[in-house]
């Protein structure tokens, strides 16, 4: 196997992360992830609540209706009760990530912002280095794992974006699926900025063919080897895939970094991965801009 | 005085023979002796002892510092050792009422195995429970069916946004609901999008928003039934997981207690415990709390943690007791006997659960014996009220104070009563028994027995010898040197003079403990290896000296002239009488100086004392007795036509006891008749209508109270004291005043009747009444007679002039 791998490939760089916040609980939980990768990075935080327009325009619509979510009465929704509704989440907010940010020593401040989620979000962004958000938003009727706006935001986004869902948390195992990419070769580095020396990184090699995997798993004992790494393979193709999500779909805690995949077998592993895993995922997009 | 009887030394005390004892020292007595001549008592309270029935609870009566307590104790721990011990009791949590906590009854030693065996099991449950509940097994089985839940769920979601889908409609989640909102390829349209569409297509979209909204209700209500089920599922495997984990746990400990029917149902109730609330033992998702609110909320809401609810409290442990309790309750508080609940400061609230209850002193006796102090516990609020009530009712129910009297209506504890089996003492006064019996009915009720403790034992020759045996075990707990036979012999007089009676002996072991310790002091002092008569001599002498301020003071102001008392000359109408002054345990004589005057009169005899009221009614009557013996001897044929009054010169402190009524009486003569007193004589004893005289008490402090006196202004040899006749067996003098009469320098004279003591007062013959009624010719008794006729003459007299002058 012909690896490409650039020796002068860096390693993910974070000096300023934005959370975007919500009244969900997964939120909470990407708010709690991103200040462990900022105390690790030594970054700022920047945590953001958007006041989603599209909520605010529905009270002047002819149709201003609602479905309770829990009593599923059917009501009028006035701009008052929903200008009020979102005023208590933001005030809500603010104070969890005020109380939490004080606990450590980290730089960290808020703004409440109004817009479409998706393009605020885009715009700070260009600001920062990191994304982190919940897998999903409040909604808790939505189907499958990923909320609508974040589904948008992996879709526009092109900096690493952090996923974290509700109850879980960044810490072991370590799981990196190996790509032979330069994003492959930074999540690797990635991962290995993440870990102390005595840790081990569980790689994951997906391939059919068995000779690459071979010649992957070479290249990866030497790496390791020379940085002093401990490292454990995990090897699939595309028919036994659906075995390692099973393996891993319980776990709570640990970090799965997965380097974006271009093609459309790729992008379809990727979204199954997104969809199916609980784990935080740590999704690059693309590589860093070199200094 | 020559020819008139006095005692001599030999008769004013009597001297116990160290030899007779028996041994050299008291470290050669083993026997121990506790109780000396008390036969009623130690047979009462052994009647009391034995009678199982209820209500036969033993009142200890006695004065303080007898040895009542120790007594009883004895007498209790010499029984209880060959008696049943006591079971265990335990309370533990009920979970069907857990404002009240079941006791249970285990065999002696098995409550503290159970409540270890209840810690174990709770330890290996935990253990046992979080390896289940972390197991793939139960993992994989719970994910599956929320998994099963979630695709439910979500399938029908999935339909909706299809179908909303179909009809350009975004599904928005608003803060408290779900809404639906026209959209096109670029999103959700804007309010003055909407407003640019025609009308018939708004109401193509208002239709289908209606439609939507209808299955998303459908939706809405079939989830929390899918989300029911999901839990009842969940809850199924829990349950299963859980009888898994501690089935074999919970089988091991029944067939250890299965004789145990309460035991094996707490715990039967543990694991239903355990299985309905499984989620307890599954990993917690919860956040810190962040509130203040919200802690309180917790708290309120979880009470104890349910496995803290598993425990037991040993109220009672009795594995290292062989034989029945005996308890002595120093502090008889309403608490301290009952028991109590305790509480614990919680964030500002007083929190209680079925731990904190403690027993009180009627669990730890309960099925042995128990010993109050019956002073102590009546001044205790309600303590005594609470003991009659667990007695009548036969069981002990916790309850405070305020709960008792409806005081407190807050949520409390009420802890299951225990059956009470137990003897009760009560040791104390014979008032305070008296005051029971007259004035709280259930009294006899529940003690229907009294030990009535001796204060005196007859001086015999057996008595002295266990005398001697109880001072060598007194001296034994103490742990004081051994003391020569001199020395026990001393403390046995000591004893005597103590009962103020040469005959008896004092069963007050207070003081001679006292006496016992300070002896063994003073032989430290002395450098002696054993204690010696001079030891507790000098114990005694100190005891004395550190109680006789007042009496020194007396004899101060005495010797000054202050107090005006004569010890030599003669004087009409004049004569010392003696009082005794008693402060505490000590008690001292005083001469007083009593005055006569005589008047023509009515025969009255006015008793100035009583007439200013500082005499009390006992001297009263004494004084009215003299005007029964001067009428049946004197006024027989003439009216008694005097008027004489008597006081106790220089008295500002109140008067009572007939103890002087014959010293009045030779004053009250010596004034008729006019005939001197001798000054260097005192006088005390009581005198009755036929002018004999009676015993009084302090006879041995009222003579060394005049001898002081005589002693420091120099003894004449013709000084002395008058006492009855029938105190000579209670003297027990001072040896100082022993060796005075010895040598002819001090008298004391025993009298039986007026007439022997006023011939010893005047030295003429009182002279006897003659066949005609008259008395010999210069006799005392024919010069008062005389006196006293010429007196009615002269009233006679009067009584026709002034009768004439008023015609």
């Amino acid at each position: 196997m012909e690896t490409t791998v650039n020796k002068a490939i860096q390693t993910l760089c974070v000096d300023r992360i934005l959370v975007s916040l919500d009244s969900s609980r997964h939120s909470f939980a990407a708010l709690q992830a991103a200040i462990q990768l900022a105390d690790h990075f030594n970054a700022a935080i920047h945590g953001v609540f958007i006041e989603d327009i599209t909520l605010l325009g529905l009270a002047k619509m002819p149709f201003r209706q609602e479905v309770g979510e829990y009593s599923a009465i059917v009501r009028d929704i006035s701009s008052d009760d929903m200008s009020r509704g979102i005023q208590v989440q933001s005030r809500w907010i603010i104070r969890s990530f005020n109380k939490l940010i004080n606990q450590t020593d980290i730089q960290g401040d808020f703004a409440v912002l109004r817009g479409k989620v998706s393009e605020i979000i885009a715009n700070e962004m260009k600001n920062y280095d990191l994304l982190v958000m919940g897998k999903s938003g409040t909604n808790t009727m939505q189907p499958g794992r990923l909320g609508s706006t974040t589904k948008a935001t992996i879709q526009e986004q092109m900096k690493p974006i952090l996923l974290v869902e509700e109850g879980n948390q960044l810490g072991f195992p370590m799981i990196v699926l190996f790509e032979n990419t330069t994003l492959g070769m930074i999540s690797l580095e990635t991962c290995k900025s993440l870990i102390d020396p005595d840790d081990t990184i569980i790689i994951v090699i997906l391939d059919n063919d068995p000779d690459n995997k071979q010649s992957k798993k070479t290249f990866l004992s030497e790496w390791a080897s020379k940085n002093h790494i401990n490292i454990s393979f995990q090897c699939y193709d595309s028919r036994t895939l659906g075995r390692f999500i099973q393996k891993i779909k319980g776990l709570k805690n640990g970090l799965f970094i997965l380097p974006h995949m271009q093609n459309l077998t790729g992008a379809q592993m990727e979204n199954l991965f997104l969809e199916r895993i609980c784990l935080p995922i740590l999704l690059i997009k693309t590589p860093p801009k070199s200094e | 005085m020559s020819g008139i009887p006095e005692l001599i030394s030999k008769e004013l005390y009597r001297k116990c023979d160290p030899q007779q004892l028996g041994f050299e020292t008291t470290a050669e007595i083993d026997e121990e002796v506790n109780i000396v001549g008390q036969e009623r008592a130690s047979s009462a309270i052994n009647l009391g002892m034995n009678i199982s029935h209820p209500g036969y609870n033993i009142f200890v009566l006695g004065p303080t510092g007898m040895g009542k307590r120790e007594i009883i104790q004895n007498f209790f721990k010499e029984k209880a050792a060959n008696d049943t011990t006591p079971p265990d009791w335990i309370y533990v949590y009920d979970f069907n009422t857990p404002d009240q906590p079941e006791a249970i009854e285990l065999p002696p030693g098995k409550g503290s195995g159970y409540a270890k065996d209840i810690d174990g099991l709770i330890e290996e449950m935990q253990t046992a429970l979080s390896a289940a509940f972390d197991s793939e097994e139960y993992q994989n089985r719970r994910q599956g069916i929320i998994e099963t839940f979630k695709e439910k769920q979500s399938e029908l979601f999935k339909d909706l946004q299809e179908k909303a889908n179909q009809a350009g409609l975004a599904m928005i989640k608003t803060p408290s609901g779900i809404a639906f909102a026209p959209r096109d390829d670029e999103g959700v349209l804007s309010p003055d999008e909407v407003n640019k569409l025609s009308e018939e297509e708004r109401d193509q979209i208002a239709q289908n928003i209606e439609r939507l909204q209808e299955d998303l209700q459908k939706i809405l209500l079939q989830v929390p039934v899918w989300q029911r089920d999901a839990k009842q599922e969940i809850k199924g495997i829990n349950k299963e997981m859980a009888n898994f984990a501690i089935g074999g746990l919970i089988n091991e400990l029944i067939e250890k207690y299965n004789d145990h029917d309460e035991i094996v149902e707490h715990i039967n109730q543990i694991q239903d415990q355990v299985l309905e609330n499984t989620d307890e033992f599954l990993p917690s998702n919860d956040q810190e709390p962040t509130r203040f609110i919200e802690m309180i909320s917790r708290q309120q809401n979880g009470g104890i943690a349910l496995m803290e609810k598993f425990k037991v409290n040993i109220i009672i442990d009795n594995s290292e007791r062989r034989g029945a309790p005996v308890i002595f309750e120093n502090n008889p508080t309403y608490p301290n006997l009952i028991g109590r609940v305790e509480h614990y400061a919680q964030m500002g609230m007083l929190r209680t659960d079925y731990r904190m209850i403690k027993p009180g002193a009627m669990h730890r006796a309960n099925g042995g014996y128990l010993i109050l102090d019956a002073r102590k516990l009546l001044t205790q609020p309600y303590a005594w009220e609470g003991l009659k009530r667990a007695l009548q009712s036969k069981e002990i129910e916790i309850e405070s104070i305020g709960q008792a009297l409806s005081l407190i209506s807050t949520v409390s504890l009420k802890p299951e009563p225990i059956p009470l089996d137990l003897k009760i003492a009560l040791v104390g006064e014979r008032l305070l028994y008296y005051l029971l019996v007259q004035y709280d009915p259930e009294f006899s009720e529940l003690f229907k027995v009294e030990a009535d403790f001796e204060t005196e034992i007859e001086w015999d020759e057996t008595n002295q010898e266990l005398y001697a045996k109880l001072i060598a075990t007194v001296i034994k707990n103490a742990k004081t040197k051994p003391f020569k036979n001199s020395a026990v012999a001393r403390l046995i007089e000591q004893s005597a003079r103590q009962a103020s009676d040469s005959e008896r002996l004092n069963t007050h072991l207070q003081n001679i403990s006292d006496l016992i310790i300070e002896s063994d002091y003073w032989a430290n002092e002395n450098g002696h290896e054993t204690v010696d008569d001079l030891d507790v001599q000098r114990a005694i002498d100190t005891q004395i000296q550190r109680a006789d301020r007042l009496r020194e003071k007396f004899q101060e102001s005495i010797l000054r002239d202050i107090n005006l008392i004569s010890t030599e000359g003669e004087e009409i109408g004049q004569i010392n009488g003696l009082s005794v002054y008693s402060l505490g345990s000590f008690m001292f004589g005083k001469p007083t100086r009593i005055t006569a005057q005589v008047s023509l009169g009515k025969g009255q005899v006015i008793d100035i004392e009583r007439e200013v009221e500082m005499g009390g009614p006992i001297h009263s009557k004494g004084v009215l007795i003299l005007a029964g013996f001067l009428k049946g001897r004197y006024a027989q044929e003439v009216p008694l036509s005097l008027s004489a009054s008597l006081v106790f010169e220089q008295s500002y402190g109140g008067v009572d006891g007939d103890s002087a009524s014959s010293t009045e009486l030779y004053a009250l003569l010596s004034a008729i008749a006019e005939v001197p007193i001798k000054q260097n004589l005192a006088v005390t004893g009581s005198v009755n209508q036929h002018g004999q005289i009676q015993a009084i008490g302090g006879v041995n402090q009222k003579i060394e109270g005049f001898y002081d006196i005589c002693k420091q202004r120099g003894l004449t040899g013709n000084q002395g004291v008058l006492i009855p006749k029938s105190n000579i067996t209670h003297l027990m003098l001072r040896r100082d005043v022993i060796e005075s009469v010895k040598k002819g320098k001090f008298h004391i004279y025993p009298v039986v009747h007026i007439d022997e003591g006023i011939e010893i007062l005047t030295g003429i013959k009182s002279g006897e009444k003659q066949a005609d009624g008259s008395y010999p010719a210069n006799s005392f008794n024919a010069i008062v007679k005389g006196k006293l006729e010429y007196l009615a003459r002269k009233l006679r007299e009067f009584g026709k002039t002034s009768g004439n002058h008023s015609e």
